[in-house]
């Protein structure tokens, strides 16, 4: 210390030690006891003073802050203990600068200057020595002499500092959830004026916030589409503002100009006074679900209207109960609907008791939940007629549970059509059975004399003649040449051979892989082997792949990390890896294969795992659990995962399981859990003003800050008493804090509000302790701060609080703040709710995430690491288990926030969104369902619209496109149909229904599909409207009549031929026996004469039954010519009866035409009709014994109508279904005639659908029977309909 | 052949194929009975007591078939040898006569040698 120096110091000590002196002496006092009046005063004076500094030491020492005083010259004079226990001595008389930031020379921010001119000065800063917050005051402190020192006090506000940072990051963090929930909320005022809404709400109606805030919410934008939800919405808010929470599904408004649909709703939020504060509108978009709603009433509709015009009647068998029947079954089988639903209805009585068998045997094998393969028998109608069926089955889920579709298809009349051709050809059969694999025969020399077009396929060619004469060695693989060769041998030796395979190569260079029987047989003589191939490439690739896969699976299986395992739907294992073995103490994994649960572990073990797999295999779902395993002696714990196994078909074949030890998983939970519960956060706050006042309250002393609190002046002040700053309402709090401060001699800090001298409140933070002064009284010494601006920070985060609250509650809604980089996580206590932990503990990211199924934790890691890298956004559906075990669908959506320039964390929305989820599933599942109808259904099913654009088609439709049936849907069939002309006439025939708006049956025509195979399709179209679509669209239903479309062609072939081969003979036979009956040939005996009448007659017989014959051939293959022209009935009819009267008949039939006046003209064939009629009237004859028949000609609107009606025996129901059909086989009553073949009503069938006319048939056993045909009404010249 | 002349009963629906027949059958010894349906042709075997039955399998009313089982139940007719005959190409209607109890089958059209060989074989025995 420099001379001048301590000469300062010595001059400015002896100028403030006696008046200032809260450190003054002992000495002093006495020297002042004789003192003159005035010097009574000073000595007062001095008392005071003396007592004064006993206060402020006690003051300042129980101040948790530091205050120190100093000189102008920065030599500290005075320091508390919080300050000396900071500077870690006795900073008195040391420079400040160095003491307190450890300067060598005064600190550039120093603020003594001002301070020294008289100002106060206050401000926060942050240290850089301990980085804390700390609210410093500068005052001057004036001497009695004049001289100035400077007082300052530093509090530490870091908790204060922090708490309102976290306050603000908070209501960041609302904000965020708020504006980044896909729902649409806000929030309005009483009388519904909008108040705020959040972006999504925004986004939605394209509008800034500006625009619509502060405006009558059913102004604004979202509702200006509709008069009617406007005034719904007034009277919601009214409701609303009542304290009614109003819910109503409605639509808004979207930018783009839709209208999209929302679960909306109002709720009034209630202040602490109970009355409604404001009104929380909420908006849930459910125009997602609208819509799949209406697509599954669309497909429902499709559905409908398939199964009740279906021509085939479908039925769905639950448990042997019939739960649906369509109309079509009604129809056929004669039971009424209800009489099918019964409880008690069997359905085996419907079928022929010698199929009964057969039919409880599939159906039993249904119920184990095995799929048969189509399969016919024979029904009885409850009339008791029989009919042959083809039934197609599958196994689906209705209502929930395993029921059996089943699709009925009357094949009576294809039955009949086979039977009639058996009968006729035998020799062909075979073929015919066969069609479909390839045939071919060979000649002696293994050269081709005939094959189907399926063989030429296989060999790689397109048509017969590039193969005829050749030798099948010529497309076998040159490795299996030899081989075939031997075959041919060996077949020409024994016979024939069976399950040949030989590889044919195509000329493109395809292997086609063939299996093949081969049979030798004589035809004229010659020596020909038959064989029939079939195309093995897929059986063959099957194979391959089968075995490939298996590698792949064991493979995948042993290189599990845990243990794997699959067992058949008997839980035996089928296949396991190491660690199974392992696990269960068996040396090889082969060893456990066969063997079931109760070979290898405890009974009660294995009984559960049997347990576990029946129901997995009965709900088809996989179950994941914890559970206990005994690996090798040691009692483990295993997670595991148990899930049926499914086959293409959809049944489950078994189970397969996986499971990991977790045993030191749960053993670090446990570690972590109580660890971290010692590591819990709490906020302390910090005193600012402050206070010494009486026992009984009077205010003693205050300092400036405390005066600013409060209001009033110095003077003021201590004329109060601390009762007087007190709100009524917190005495109770007084009084306990009271009670606190007698028995510990502290209280506080706790928070109340005082009343400022202009009336208002303001909120402080109090806390303080008893000092005891020099004269031995006790007071009370408070440290106050005021809180006001946390307190309304805190308000402003309370409103939003319980708005979000209330957001949460209404959306099962939370957010969450994570930060994968530290593992840090934070939820809010929605989390917890949703997930069902106990609230409280946070716990770090990567445990968090376990909430999460395993198969979603890797795309979570890495969208929240994305985001906070490069701030890409994220929304992600996740599955997750609460800790009730439940599992649930969340939504997961995140972004980062941006401070200070860069991204610290991730934070988010957390919702549960299993509901909607749940529905979501609901509703797939119902058009799963649907769906799975509709592709098991033999026929071709689609929906075209009016540009022919598929909107929906079904598996078999797809199929002959190649494709499958979704990448059919959206494209235009004559983009792509291989055939031009065909794709133009199906169009015309779609067109012809939309825009007729009648559905229409269309007669077989040719369809080629993809590989240019032609199917023979009938088609049946139906006019339909997509819900929700005003646009009209055909729904079309076909049926591949291909094979029989063949068997006909084949038949009518022979029938042309034989018949053509059958006339020269009879021609023959005619005209010899006619020379021998006239006597040309010599005179003969009456009893010749007998004979060869008789056999004369049965040669015009045979004549006549070849002509139908051919006739039926010809209007099938469609080569029967007709002329149409304007033909007036009435004069056929004329003619035709006329006819007849020249003809031998029976006189106890009378005959008669009836018609009117006016004319009946048709475009028709005037031949045809006349043999129609013809057909008609001799039918009538023959099966009339006595009576009349009648033929009338009726003209009406559109048609004319021609009927003839007999008195005769009449049809029985049962053989009225096959009238119209050939070679029908139902017997004749006795009695009647038997001229003919039954082809006549065919013939007349054929004719009159040849003039797009209709005929049908009435009748009553013993009463006669009425046949009508009706034809198209021309109505003069060129009228052509 | 010793008394007399066998008794045939022809049971056929058609009237010339009757006729026919009838004319050969007669030529050769035989005495034919003629039924038009299976009905009048039960009541004929049952008061006639044919020597041998020739009978067509498909007829209006009852057929052939049932005519055969009908005949073999009667006590009266059980014994009567029975021969069908059919116009239908299938192997089955034979198994089906016979099962029903017919002793011979024959398919229409009738080659009539082998016909009558068959009768006099079935008479013989």
């Amino acid at each position: 210390m420099s001379p001048q120096h301590a000469k300062r110091k010595e001059k400015r000590a002896r100028r403030v030690s006696p008046s200032r002196s809260p450190l003054s002496s002992a000495a002093s006092e006495n020297a002042d006891r004789k003192l003159s009046r005035q010097t009574l005063h000073e000595r007062q004076l001095a008392q005071d003073l003396k007592e004064n500094a006993a206060k402020y030491r006690a003051m300042v020492e129980s101040f948790d802050g530091m205050v120190y005083i100093c000189s102008k010259d920065y030599k500290v004079e005075f320091a508390n203990k919080q300050l000396k226990k900071r500077a870690g001595c006795d900073p008195v008389g040391k420079s400040c600068y160095r003491v307190l930031h450890a300067r060598n020379s005064v600190c550039p921010w120093c603020q003594n200057k001002q301070v020294f001119q008289g100002k106060t000065l206050r401000w926060d800063l942050q240290s850089p020595k301990d980085g804390r917050w700390y609210h410093v005051i500068n005052t001057p402190l004036r001497h009695a002499d004049g001289s100035l020192s400077k007082l300052a006090t530093i509090t530490d506000i870091t908790d204060r500092k922090k708490a309102e940072t976290t306050l603000l990051t908070e209501k960041e963090k609302f904000k965020a959830i708020f504006n980044q929930t896909y729902q649409l909320i806000g929030l309005m005022s009483k009388d519904g004026i909008l108040l705020e809404a959040n972006r999504t709400a925004l986004d939605y109606a394209g509008v800034k916030a500006g625009a619509v805030l502060k405006k009558p919410f059913w102004k604004t934008p979202w509702w200006r589409h509709s008069k009617e939800v406007r005034a719904r919405l007034r009277k919601a808010i009214r409701s609303a503002a009542r304290g009614k929470f109003v819910r109503y599904e409605t639509s808004h408004s979207a930018k783009d100009g839709s209208i999209r649909f929302v679960d909306f709703s109002i709720r009034p939020v209630r202040d602490e006074r109970g009355k409604v504060a404001f009104l929380i509108p909420e908006g849930w978009d459910i125009t997602e679900r609208k819509l799949v709603e209406r697509s599954l009433l669309e497909s429902e509709g499709m559905f409908r209207t398939l199964t009740e015009r279906s021509p085939n009647m479908i039925f769905i068998n639950q448990g042997g109960r019939v739960v649906y029947a369509n109309p079509k079954c009604e129809e056929v089988m004669g039971y009424t609907i209800k009489e099918f639903y019964a409880p008690r209805f069997d359905f085996l009585t419907l079928m022929h008791p010698d199929d009964v068998p057969k039919v409880r045997r599939n159906f039993l094998a249904h119920q184990r939940g095995e799929e048969i393969p189509p399969y016919e028998y024979r029904m009885i109608t409850q009339g008791g007629g029989v009919i042959q069926v083809i039934l197609t089955t599958k196994i689906i889920q209705y209502r929930e549970k395993p029921a059996i579709l089943g699709m009925v298809t009357d094949i009576s009349g294809r039955k009949r059509a086979e039977e009639a051709l058996r009968k006729s050809e035998e020799k062909y059969k075979q073929l015919i059975e066969t069609t479909g694999t390839g045939y071919v025969i060979l000649d002696d020399r293994g050269r081709v004399v005939d094959a189907n077009s399926e063989y030429v396929r296989l060999t790689g060619h397109r048509r017969l003649a590039e193969i005829l004469g050749r030798s099948v060695l010529e497309w076998t693989a040159s490795y299996d040449y030899d081989r075939n060769a031997r075959e041919v041998r060996k077949c020409f030796k024994q016979g024939y051979i069976r399950n040949l395979e030989v590889d044919y190569l195509t000329p493109a260079g395809q292997v086609n892989p063939i299996e093949g029987n081969a049979t030798v047989y004589r035809d004229a003589g010659r020596i020909r082997i038959l064989a029939m191939c079939r195309d093995i490439t897929d059986r063959k690739k099957a194979e391959a792949l089968l075995t490939q896969r298996e590698a792949h699976l064991s493979a995948l299986i042993e290189n599990q990390p845990g243990m794997v395992w699959l067992k058949d739907a008997e839980s035996r294992f089928l296949a396991v890896n190491q660690k199974f073995a392992d696990a269960a103490g068996v040396k090889k994994p082969k060893n456990v294969i066969g063997k079931t649960d109760f070979a290898l572990w405890p009974e009660d073990l294995a009984k559960k795992y049997r347990t576990d797999d029946k129901r997995t295999m009965k709900t088809r779902k996989a179950m994941m659990e914890e559970e206990p395993i005994v690996d090798r002696g040691v009692r483990k714990w295993f997670e595991t995962f148990k899930t049926p196994v499914v086959n293409d078909a959809g049944g489950v074949i078994g189970t397969a399981g996986y499971a990991q030890d977790i045993t030191e998983r749960k053993r670090t939970d446990a570690a972590l859990r109580e660890s971290e519960e010692k590591f819990r956060a709490m906020f302390e706050t910090s005193p600012s003003g402050m206070a010494l006042c009486e026992m009984d309250g009077r205010l003693v002393q205050v300092n400036q800050a405390y005066l600013d609190i409060i209001g009033y002046t110095h003077k003021e002040a201590l004329k109060l008493t601390y009762w007087d700053l007190t709100p009524k309402e917190y005495a109770a709090g007084e009084a306990k804090q009271l009670r606190l401060m007698k028995k510990t001699g502290r209280y506080g800090p706790y928070e109340k509000e005082y009343i400022h001298k202009t009336g208002r409140r303001v909120p402080v933070l109090l806390n303080g302790a008893v000092v005891t002064g020099a004269d031995g009284k006790n007071r009370i010494w408070s440290v106050v701060f005021d809180i006001t601006e946390r307190k309304q920070v805190e308000e402003a985060l309370r409103e939003t609080q319980l708005f979000l609250q209330e957001t949460q509650t209404i959306a099962r809604l939370a957010g969450w703040k994570a930060n994968p980089l530290t593992d840090y996580l934070e939820w809010t206590d929605g989390v917890f709710e949703i997930i069902g932990l106990p609230k409280g503990r946070q716990p770090g990211l990567a445990e968090g995430l376990k909430f999460y199924l395993p198969e979603y934790i890797p795309k979570l890691r890495d969208s929240i690491s994305r985001c906070l890298a490069i701030g890409e956004r994220f929304s992600l559906q996740c599955q997750g288990i609460t800790g009730t075990g439940k599992k649930i669908w969340t939504e997961v959506r995140g972004l980062a926030p941006v401070v200070d320039g860069e991204r610290v964390f991730v934070m988010g929305t957390f919702q549960d969104i299993t509901e909607r989820k749940q529905a979501e599933e609901a509703i797939r599942e119902s058009q799963r369902e649907l769906r799975e109808i509709i592709d098991t259904v033999p026929h071709l099913i689609c929906a075209k619209d009016v540009t022919g654009r598929f909107l929906m088609a079904n598996r078999a439709m797809a199929e002959l496109y190649g494709m499958r049936p979704e990448e059919l849907v959206g494209k235009r069939q004559k983009d792509f149909h291989p055939v031009k002309k065909e794709a133009e006439s199906i169009l015309a025939e779609d067109r012809e229904v939309i825009r007729t708006g009648k559905p229409k049956a269309f007669s077989p025509r040719v369809f080629t599909d993809v590989a240019k195979r032609e199917h023979f399709l009938q088609t049946f179209k139906i006019p339909f409207k997509l819900a929700g679509s005003e646009e009209p669209s055909a729904l079309v239903v076909a049926v591949d009549v291909t094979e029989q479309k063949k068997v006909e062609d084949f038949r009518n072939e022979i029938v042309r031929t034989l018949s053509h081969e059958l006339r020269t003979p009879l021609s023959i036979e005619k005209g010899g026996i006619s020379l021998l009956l006239d006597g040309s040939a010599g005179g003969i005996t009456d009893e010749q004469k007998l004979l060869l009448e008789t056999v004369m007659r049965n040669i015009d017989r045979l004549s006549r039954m070849i002509d139908k014959l051919l006739d039926v051939s010809r209007i099938e293959s469609g080569k029967w010519k007709m002329v149409f022209k304007d033909v007036d009935l009435r004069e056929v009819v004329r003619e035709t009866v006329m006819e007849f009267e020249h003809m031998e008949r029976k006189a106890e039939v009378a005959l008669t035409a009836v018609y009117g006046d006016e004319e009946a003209k048709a475009r028709a064939d005037k031949d045809g009709i006349a043999q129609v009629l013809t057909n008609l009237i001799g039918n009538a004859l023959k099966f009339t014994p006595q009576g009349n028949v009648e033929v009338s000609v009726r003209v009406l609107r559109e048609e004319i109508e021609c009927s003839v009606r007999d008195t005769g025996v009449g049809i029985t129901p049962e053989n009225m279904a096959k009238m119209f059909e050939k070679f029908q086989q139902f017997s004749w009553p006795a009695g009647a005639g038997k001229e003919g073949v039954g082809l006549g009503l065919a013939i007349a069938k054929g004719i009159i659908e040849m003039h797009r006319g209709r005929i049908w048939a009435r009748s009553v056993p013993g009463e006669g029977t009425t046949v009508t045909f009706v034809l198209p009404r021309s109505y003069g010249k060129g009228a052509e309909k | 052949m010793t008394e007399g002349k066998k008794k045939i009963l022809f049971i056929e629906d058609e009237p010339d194929q009757r006729l026919i027949l009838a004319m050969r059958l007669k030529k050769d010894g035989f005495t034919v009975l003629e039924a038009e349906n299976g009905l009048k042709g039960l009541e004929k075997a049952v008061k006639e007591k044919p020597d041998l039955i020739l009978l067509d399998i498909i007829m209006p009313g009852i057929d052939g078939l049932e005519v055969t089982r009908r005949l073999r139940k009667n006590p009266v007719t059980k014994g009567i040898p029975i021969v069908t005959a059919t116009a239908a190409g299938l192997d089955d209607v034979e198994h089906k006569c016979f099962a029903a109890g017919a002793d011979e089958c024959v398919r229409k059209p009738y080659d009539s040698a082998e016909l009558l060989a068959k009768i006099r074989r079935l008479l013989e025995k």
